[in-house]
Formats: structure tokens, C-alpha cells, sequence
């Protein structure tokens, strides 16, 4: 069999094909919105926001009795207004903002798997929402993916200069009369709803990795931002078609094999800061620079 | 068609600022009035500011010069007294540019210089639009001015202090900023780099930017601007530095923290904090 075989192979299974969208388009818009994540130090707010959507989700298990296209809107809506709980307690500053979303977080993910323990045969669904199925994935949820990605990458877009402001500047943001308090909120909506959208393909437990991973990568590689949303948006796509093929071929759960090859892709980027920062002290010290 | 756009939506746009009245000062303060949770952090602050001036904002640590420019700039709502910037109040103005101490940013934000200079612009642009060429073109004059041109396409971290100091100058200027706040630029700066900052301002009053600029040095404030204030939380003295920094004035606004030194020619005031430098008091 020949590497043409080996990649066409699994394009046969509509469901392989299904789950390469699905793994691609999540793996887009986690990378974009990660990017964010990552230079405002947002990374512990991420995780426990995807966990923190399992009560909902579970909720909604049990009234749909197991159906798992409505799931999406349960877990949007709980991710939404978790962000905003969460938005709003770190601004009360009674407690340090870290051990507020600690609490909000474990409190959240005990419930949700309280609620789901009420079922039988619970494990294997549990499963799926702490892991993720992207495998799973249907026509009418890829379409609601592709939907919502589009939509916060649209709104990424279109306030591009005003979150930049806002997330190196919030002062000059405020002297230039921008109106910080809704970006600020409208950028944790954006990360709900991206934690809302890839859900299914990489579920709660592994989630932060598509987020935060393939944006870090990104980072040690360029110093400019647009280019490292381009960049982490690649090295997410990237890492979701691999990490399925070798889902496919070595038999390992997709979910965490897409985030295994993130990973290691992260640590090939950090090899390579590494090795040219040496290079560049080399190269500086033979030109001396102006004050 | 795409510039009929881009008029309209600058137009509509630009429409949320405050307009500037004649002949009201650039800034009038009235009995600007701060709390804290810990205490009273400015005191019946009142002063106007003309176009066109230096000022030098000096005062012991915790004087509340940073209190006083967030104010300004409309950062910060004073709980009490009026603040008017060309007429109007200061929520409305995009013309007064605050440039943060150094020790306040993230250094490490992927941004290069460039990107950094274009963040004064980005009300400007319109609702959408990404930076255009004539923004970057503003972004280029900006860095010639403060001479850095050369290092537009370098990420943040790779700048001196003194240079990381002379791009916030320049994103002010980007910004078209009629009044700059400069908070503490010349900490940790060694005397040359001083020295590009201060020709920079001097080339900013002849074009008529107002500048204000919180230091400790006190014989820099006396030797280079020609209007200091005096601030420990209360205004001890705004005027020209032989008329400011006397003894009583000094002695009030430091308290202990000053020590006066009988020379042959005149007398030195010497601070305890090595921040607060030296001085040389005129007869």
C-alpha cells in the first residue's frame, strides 16, 4: 500500500470525512480565539470554562434522553453565562480572581458529573463529553460547527485593532474612547462559544490543549499577531488531520491523539526558538547596537 | 465606491468626540478630588494649562502624579471637581495620549515597533476597516520623528528603555495628540537616552504639543521645562522652577525626605530615596 492509499483509505468512511471537517474547523477557531487566550495569560479561565459546561450539557443529556445534536445549545448556553459569572466575580476582588474560577470550575464539573451519574449506563457517554467524538459528529452538527466558527471568526475580523488595543493597551483603549467593558466581555462570549463549538470534536478535559497549544507554538515562531493567529490556526488544522489518521491507523481515541500531535508540534517550534535565539546571541555578538 | 464608504463610516464615526471650544484653556481642573480605599489621593487639585507648555509634575512617591494624569485623560472619574478639556469634558476627547510608565506593559506581546505605533491610530480607521497605507504612512512619520525608524519592524522586546520610551512618543503622535501625559519617562534612563528624549520634546513645542511630564529629578524639572508643579496630594506650587522650588515649598511637598546642604554658592536639597535626585536652588 502506498502513501496515496494511506490517505485516501479513510476518506472512504463519511464519518472520517465528517470528523476531518469537524477537526479541522474546531482545531481553526480554538487556535484564533487561543491566541488571545494565550497572550492575555487567560489559559486557567479556559479550562475551567470548558469544564465548567458539563452541568449543562449533562442537563441536557437527560431531557433530550441521550440525543446529542441539542447538546450544543445547552453547553453554548451554559459556557456564555459561565464566562460572564466568571467575568463579573473576578471583578469583585474579594477573593484572588485565580481561586474564584477554581471554585466556579470544580463546583461546575462536580455537578455536571453528579447529574450524568444519574443514568445507568453513564460511562461511555461520559466519556465522550470529557474526551470528545468527533468521529461522532453528524451532518446537522458539522453545519452548526461551521456556522458558529464562521461567525466568531467573522466578529475576530471585523474588531481585529479594537481587541488588540484592549488586550496589550486596556488603557490607551480607554483614552482612544473605545468601549472596553463590552469588548472585554464580548472576548470571553467569543471564548464560550468557542469552547461551545468544539465540544464534540476534543470534549471538556482536553480542550484547554486546542486553545492554548497550537497558539503557544505559534508564539515562539513570529512577533506579530495576525501572524500568529495564521499560524496557530495551521498548526491546529494541521494536528487535527494527523491526529485522525493516526486515530484511524494506530487505533488511539482521536481526541487526544489530535492533541498528542499538537503537542509535539509545540515542542518542535520550542526546539527551534531555542537553537535561533542561540544563533541570534551569536550573530549579535559581532555588531554592536545603538542605544 | 470603497472610499465613499470608508468617508462615510469616519464621518460617522469621528461625530462621537467633543468638539473644541476657542477660547477655553486646553485644560482647566477645578477642585479635582480623589479617594482611594486608602485615603484621599488628590486634594482640591485646580489649575489651567495653556497650548504650548512643559510642564514638569514633580512630587515624592505615592504624590499622586499618575492619579492626576489618569484623571486628566478620563481613565479615571474623580469623585469630585470638574475637568474640562478645551471646553468639554474629557470622556469625550481622543486628543490627550497617556504613555504608561514602562514597568506597566507586556513586554513580550508579539507586536512589533510599527504595530505598537499604529494601536494611537485605530480610532481613526473606522468601524472594521483594518489599518490602510496612509495610516502606516502616519506609523512611518511618527517613528522618523522620535528616530526610530529603523526599528519599525522589530518586535517590542528588542528595544532599549530609552527606545521603548520614544515609541509610546511616537504612537502619541500617531494618536495626533494635542496634550501628552508622559508618566515617569525618564526612569532608568542613562544620560544619553535622557537626552533624545528631551530634544524630542523640544521639538514638540515648536509645534505646539503640550506636554506633561511626572519625574523625581528636580534639577532636571528646574533646568529643562519651564513650568513645574508641585504635587504631594494636595498642589503645593505650578509656576516657573525658581518660584516653586523653594525651601518651605520642598520641605512641605518631601517632608523628612529632603535635606538641605549650605554650599558656597547656593544651597543643594538632596533627597533620601536616590530616585528623587539633587537640586540646586537659585538666589
Amino acid at each position: 500500500m502506498n502513501i496515496i492509499d494511506l490517505l485516501i483509505t479513510p476518506l472512504s468512511y463519511s464519518f472520517m470525512v465528517r470528523g476531518l471537517t469537524a477537526a479541522i474547523l474546531t482545531g481553526i477557531v480554538c487556535a484564533v480565539i487561543g491566541v488571545y487566550v494565550v497572550v492575555r495569560g487567560l489559559a486557567f479561565f479556559g479550562d475551567a470554562l470548558a469544564h465548567s459546561i458539563l452541568p449543562g450539557v449533562a442537563v441536557g443529556y437527560l431531557l433530550t434522553d441521550g440525543a446529542r445534536e441539542p447538546l450544543f445549545w445547552w453547553g453554548t448556553g451554559t459556557a456564555v453565562i459561565v464566562s460572564l459569572v466568571i467575568g463579573a466575580v473576578s471583578k469583585g476582588a474579594r477573593i484572588k480572581q485565580d481561586t474564584a474560577i477554581g471554585i466556579i470550575f470544580a463546583g461546575m464539573f462536580a455537578l455536571g458529573i453528579a447529574i450524568i451519574s444519574t443514568v445507568k449506563s453513564y460511562t461511555v457517554d461520559l466519556t465522550h463529553f470529557l474526551f470528545g467524538d468527533v468521529l461522532g459528529v453528524s451532518g446537522n452538527q458539522l453545519i452548526t460547527i461551521a456556522v458558529f466558527s464562521a461567525l466568531i471568526l467573522i466578529l475576530v475580523i471585523a474588531f481585529y485593532k479594537e481587541f488588540l488595543v484592549l488586550t496589550f493597551d486596556p488603557t490607551l483603549a480607554t483614552t482612544l474612547r473605545i468601549p472596553t467593558r463590552v469588548f472585554e466581555y464580548l472576548q470571553l462570549i467569543l471564548i464560550a462559544l468557542t469552547v461551545a463549538v468544539s465540544f464534540q470534536a476534543v470534549g471538556v478535559a482536553l480542550m484547554v490543549a486546542m486553545l492554548i497549544t497550537p497558539a503557544a507554538a505559534a508564539y515562539l515562531l513570529t512577533k506579530r499577531l495576525p501572524i500568529m493567529m495564521i499560524l496557530a490556526a495551521i498548526i491546529a488544522s494541521v494536528s487535527g488531520v494527523i491526529g485522525l489518521y493516526l486515530s484511524y491507523y494506530v487505533n488511539v481515541a482521536s481526541g487526544p491523539a489530535i492533541v498528542l500531535v499538537a503537542t509535539g508540534i509545540f515542542l518542535l517550534a520550542w526546539g527551534y526558538s531555542k537553537f535561533r535565539t542561540r544563533r541570534l546571541v551569536l550573530d549579535s555578538k559581532q555588531e554592536i547596537k545603538p542605544v | 465606491m470603497k472610499n465613499l464608504i470608508n468617508t462615510f463610516r469616519k464621518k460617522s464615526f469621528s461625530r462621537r468626540y467633543a468638539p473644541h471650544e476657542e477660547n477655553a484653556p486646553l485644560l482647566a481642573m477645578r477642585d479635582i478630588t480623589v479617594h482611594f480605599e486608602t485615603g484621599m489621593v488628590l486634594d482640591r487639585i485646580s489649575f489651567d494649562l495653556t497650548p504650548g507648555a512643559a510642564v514638569a509634575v514633580v512630587g515624592p512617591n505615592g504624590a499622586g502624579k499618575t492619579t492626576l494624569f489618569k484623571v486628566i485623560a478620563g481613565i479615571l472619574d474623580p469623585g469630585e471637581g470638574i475637568v474640562q478639556v478645551s471646553g468639554h469634558e474629557p470622556g469625550g476627547h481622543t486628543c490627550i495620549a497617556y504613555v504608561p510608565q514602562r514597568s506597566t506593559v507586556d513586554w513580550t506581546f508579539p507586536a512589533t515597533v510599527a504595530d505598537v505605533v499604529m494601536m494611537g491610530r485605530i480610532n481613526k480607521m473606522g468601524p472594521f476597516l483594518w489599518p490602510q497605507k496612509e495610516d502606516w504612512d502616519v506609523v512611518q512619520r511618527s517613528l522618523d520623528f522620535v528616530n526610530l525608524s529603523a526599528y519599525a519592524k522589530r518586535q517590542i522586546s528588542e528595544l532599549s528603555g530609552g527606545q521603548q520610551q520614544r515609541m509610546f512618543m511616537a504612537r502619541a503622535l500617531a494618536q495626533e495628540a494635542e496634550l501628552m501625559l508622559l508618566d515617569e519617562p525618564f526612569n532608568g534612563l542613562d544620560v544619553p537616552a535622557q537626552e533624545k528624549i528631551l530634544e524630542i520634546l523640544a521639538t514638540l513645542k515648536q509645534q505646539n504639543v503640550t506636554v506633561m511630564i511626572s519625574m523625581h529629578d528636580l534639577r532636571l524639572a528646574a533646568e529643562q521645562f519651564d513650568r513645574v508643579m508641585l504635587l504631594n496630594k494636595e498642589l503645593l506650587g505650578f509656576g516657573v522652577p525658581e518660584e516653586i522650588f523653594t525651601r518651605d515649598l520642598l520641605l512641605k511637598a518631601y517632608q523628612g525626605h529632603l535635606h538641605f546642604v549650605e554650599g558656597e554658592f547656593d544651597t543643594l536639597a538632596v533627597g533620601d530615596d536616590c530616585c528623587e535626585g539633587e537640586h540646586h536652588e537659585y538666589h
